[in-house]
């Protein structure tokens, strides 16, 4: 486990010129951007993003004009890791070899929709990297319930008085069930591990996964200026703890910074309002369980 | 297919569009800043230590160069304001350290240490200022005179020599330093690092005459006849007495006069109980001096100790070194003990009513007097201006130099600073007072506005002091600070080398890296790195925020982690 401490104002974080653009769509204090940038820069101009139907799709830019600074496809709504396998296909049978194909996407494309095409890429190991950014609803088509929204969170289909009842998948389950050779999970908080992750991926091969946590301000009904404070704590409370995953079976915790009370995150977010002490006490100890079943994989690998 | 200036795509034909419907310009067209109605701003805030500051050292920035381990940076920065870091390195009360926002997270950071440090490493080095600063007109080499060599008369010469003129100093004793060479022990101070500030000054080119003292070997007339200005800078050339019966019975002594012997390597025998009369710094360095001499002192003081005017650390260290203040006790009268020694005659004090200065009134209980054997009485009760040495007009009351808020004296081109001027504080404040005086000079002779530069305030920095409140906390950890080290009581009460104990490099760099930089954009790049919209860019001097992008989101302010960025309303 990594124990020094990202919260230092010093960055080591890649230099370079900006490859994403201003003017984007995005809402004021979008936890996706800090993520797209950061992610560009590691991987450079040699990139082709394959987005699904999410934010970002529309965040980019309408036709002819797009943010990304690299070529840019949109894809159907559950078809990016397919399609994102067919522009590999063809780099490869064309012989291009130094492009790095990148599958955008957000959690409905991920978790839910995308989840088929996803799961068959994993299998066949394409060659590319997959990240989901993970704000916790179907944003931008106006804030519905996703399998990655948390229990106990209002969306616009779990309105007030019915807020979620269902707990959140796990994704890092799924993805290291199909033995992939990279998966990890970022947040824009912790930018040196995002983007150290974002350079081991780039550094492998066959299919490598990152699962972003990117706060909505607009969805979880939050002040845009929090989007980070938001991020960081996520981190703290262990509501969506730093790891990695290497081939499916090795776990490492990659930073595990000092914890800071539930409460602090909740009372963030206008989402969470209605969830009283036994809401918080239940989500409490889902995190714990979630926790220890990390540690466990984490000590178990370091056993291996 | 035509591309405007801005960078927008205007399609003319259907041949103009491509095969697939593939984006290919930038939406930076796309001026994003129209969407917000709250804008951030960078604007510097004044750290709290340097808003207490009486010599008004830009603390801050010398934390930052120190901690960068470029420490002669860092000693120019505090040149600019503190002719003697070195001296207020070991004596200042350090008000500094009070509001310090480093103390909610381990402890506040040892500023005066740090001062200590940095002082000591440029005496060392002998780094000198540069003699005329860009900012002021040169006084073309103009001749002032400068009356005292104690710290607001230093401070005049150095401001005045940097502004350009020839400040000369005329000092009463053999030696030049006043209160700083006679009045403060060498445990505090010893006059080896005196001698290396002064030296400092002397290297810039001011002049020193001692032993000639005014109202004797020469008049303030004949000052102002030779030289374009005068500077009054004379301290506290008078003791009071008690006035009670037996006050200079032998074995009774003066305590500024006990201080200068000590100092000067040529103390009094001492022995014995040794009784102390006052409660003033001079009090408590009167007793820890009679108890370095051998003597068994006791501080006799009329209030408690809440109201002792000494440095509150001063009582503490005195203390931990076996002193015993007796409180709510005064002398009655003093007699010849038969057998030897003294009889202190005492009586028992109540605390009544607040006097003029504001501290409770101490009021005689009647019937409760008793007496002391000891053998030898220390008079500490405090000093005055003896103002016989300066022309009627110029007295204000019976203890001070009458001068206005721009050191004027009533006598044309003649100012007035420190003890003499009023200004009884410490020896920031005569620092203080005299670069004011420097600055009043060069005002009137050069014919300019008088504006005694604030370095805070000239980079830029707005009055507004920094809060912690409004740090981001994520971004600081608990760190325990170094607590300057003391060297043990029972090892100090026996000679007069320093109690304080001076921090080395390293520990002084680690000390410094604890400094929040409270208020002060340290370009740690937070707002950069963070910006969603990619409206902070870094530039040579700072960063720059595109206001046609920014959406107003305010994480930028939010992640700042000491407060230098701000929010308002969108024009």
């Amino acid at each position: 486990m990594r124990t020094d401490c990202p919260d230092r104002p010093h960055f080591r974080l890649p230099n370079g010129g900006e490859i994403v653009s201003r003017g984007h769509l995005a809402c004021p204090g979008c936890g996706i951007m800090p993520a797209i940038r950061f992610a560009m820069k590691v991987l450079g101009r040699r990139t082709v993003i394959v987005a699904p139907a999410c934010c970002y799709a529309v965040v980019d830019g309408p036709f002819p004009y797009s943010a990304a600074g690299v070529p840019f496809l949109h894809s159907a709504f559950e078809a990016a890791a397919s399609f994102a396998s067919g522009v590999r296909a063809g780099l490869d049978t064309t012989g291009v070899a130094d492009v790095t194909v990148l599958a955008w996407a957000g959690d409905g494309g991920t978790f839910d929709i995308g989840l088929q095409s996803l799961s068959a890429a994993a299998e066949r190991n394409e060659n590319m990297i997959y990240v989901c950014y993970d704000n916790e609803a179907y944003m931008n088509t106006g804030i519905q319930r996703s399998s990655a929204t948390p229990r106990g969170a209002w969306t616009t289909t779990t309105p007030k008085g019915a807020t979620k009842t269902e707990r959140k998948k796990d994704l890092g389950a799924i993805m290291a069930a199909h033995r992939v050779p990279y998966f990890a999970t970022a947040t824009i908080a912790y930018l040196e591990d995002l983007t150290r992750k974002f350079a081991k991926a780039r550094d492998l091969g066959g299919f490598r996964m990152l699962h972003l946590y990117a706060p909505c301000p607009t969805g979880w009904k939050a002040d845009a200026r929090h989007m980070v404070e938001l991020s960081r704590l996520a981190v703290r409370t262990r509501v969506f703890p730093l790891y990695e995953v290497h081939d499916g079976t090795r776990f490492e915790v990659t930073l595990d910074p000092e914890t800071a009370p539930l409460r602090d995150y909740l009372a963030l977010q206008g989402r969470f309002a209605e969830m009283g002490d036994a809401g918080v006490a239940a989500m409490e100890d889902e995190i714990r369980d979630r926790w220890e079943i990390l540690q466990r994989r984490a000590a178990s690998s370091g056993r291996a | 297919m035509k591309t405007e200036p801005d960078g927008r795509v205007t399609f003319t034909g259907e041949a103009d569009l491509p095969p697939v419907a593939m984006s290919f310009a930038s939406t930076a067209y796309n001026k994003t800043g129209s969407w917000k109605y709250l804008e951030p701003y960078h604007q510097d805030l004044t750290p709290p230590c340097n808003s207490v500051c009486l010599a008004g050292n830009d603390i801050v920035n010398v934390m930052r160069r120190i901690e960068a381990g470029d420490l002669r940076e860092a000693a120019l920065l505090l040149l600019e304001t503190n002719p003697l870091p070195s001296v207020t390195g070991r004596v200042c009360p350090h008000p500094c350290e009070k509001p310090c926002n480093r103390k909610a997270m381990g402890g506040a950071v040892s500023i005066r240490a740090l001062e200590r440090f940095l002082g000591d490493w440029a005496a060392r080095e002998g780094v000198l200022p540069s003699p005329v600063p860009e900012a002021l007109a040169p006084g073309d080499g103009r001749s002032v005179a400068v009356v005292g060599s104690g710290p607001a008369g230093l401070s005049a010469a150095y401001f005045l020599r940097r502004a350009g003129f020839s400040p000369t100093v005329f000092e009463a004793a053999r030696e030049t330093g006043g209160l700083l060479r006679y009045g403060i022990p060498a445990y505090r101070l010893p006059n080896g690092v005196l001698d290396l500030e002064i030296q400092r000054l002397a290297g810039i080119g001011v002049r020193f005459e001692t032993g000639v003292r005014l109202g004797k070997d020469f008049y303030l007339h004949d000052l102002a006849t030779r030289h374009a200005a005068v500077v009054l800078a004379f301290g506290k050339n008078a003791t009071r007495g008690l006035g009670i019966p037996g006050e200079n019975l032998k074995g009774v002594w003066d305590g500024i006069d006990l201080l200068a012997r000590a100092k000067a390597g040529k103390p009094p025998a001492l022995g014995g109980e040794v009784a102390v009369i006052g409660g003033g710094n001079t009090a408590v360095d009167c007793a820890r001096t009679a108890l370095r001499l051998g003597g068994k002192a006791t501080i006799l003081y009329r209030r408690t100790r809440r109201e002792m005017p000494a440095f509150k650390e001063e009582i503490e260290e005195a203390i931990e070194e076996g002193i015993r203040i007796e409180y709510l006790a005064a002398p009655v009268s003093l007699s010849r003990r038969p057998g030897g020694g003294i009889d202190l005659r005492c009586v028992r004090m109540a605390l009544g009513e607040p006097d003029e200065s504001g501290r409770a009134r101490p009021v005689a209980v009647p019937g409760s007097e008793f007496t002391v054997a000891v053998d030898a009485v220390v008079k500490a009760l405090g000093e005055g201006v003896d103002l016989g040495i300066v022309p009627e007009n110029l007295r204000k009351g019976e203890w001070r130099v009458s001068c206005d808020e721009r050191r004027r004296t009533p006598v044309d081109n003649v100012f007035a600073c420190g003890d003499c001027a009023g200004d009884e504080g410490t020896v920031a404040d005569a620092i203080r007072a005299g670069r004011e005086a420097a600055h009043a000079v060069a005002s009137t002779l050069l014919d300019r506005p008088y504006a005694p530069p604030n370095l805070t305030r000239d980079r830029g920095a707005s009055a507004e002091v920094a809060k912690f409140k409004r740090f981001n906390r994520a971004y600081f950890r608990e760190e325990a600070g170094v607590s300057p080290s003391h060297r043990p009581a029972s090892e100090r009460r026996a000679d007069f080398r320093e109690v304080a104990l001076p921090l080395g490099e390293e520990e002084a760099r680690a000390e410094a890296a604890r400094c929040f930089k409270c208020g002060t954009c340290v370009r740690c790049d937070n707002c950069h790195v963070f910006c969603p919209d990619m409206a902070v860019t870094k530039t040579a001097r700072g960063y720059e925020i595109a206001y046609d992008y920014c959406k107003g989101c305010g994480v930028c302010v939010q992640e700042c982690p000491r407060a230098a960025i701000h929010l308002r309303r969108a024009p």
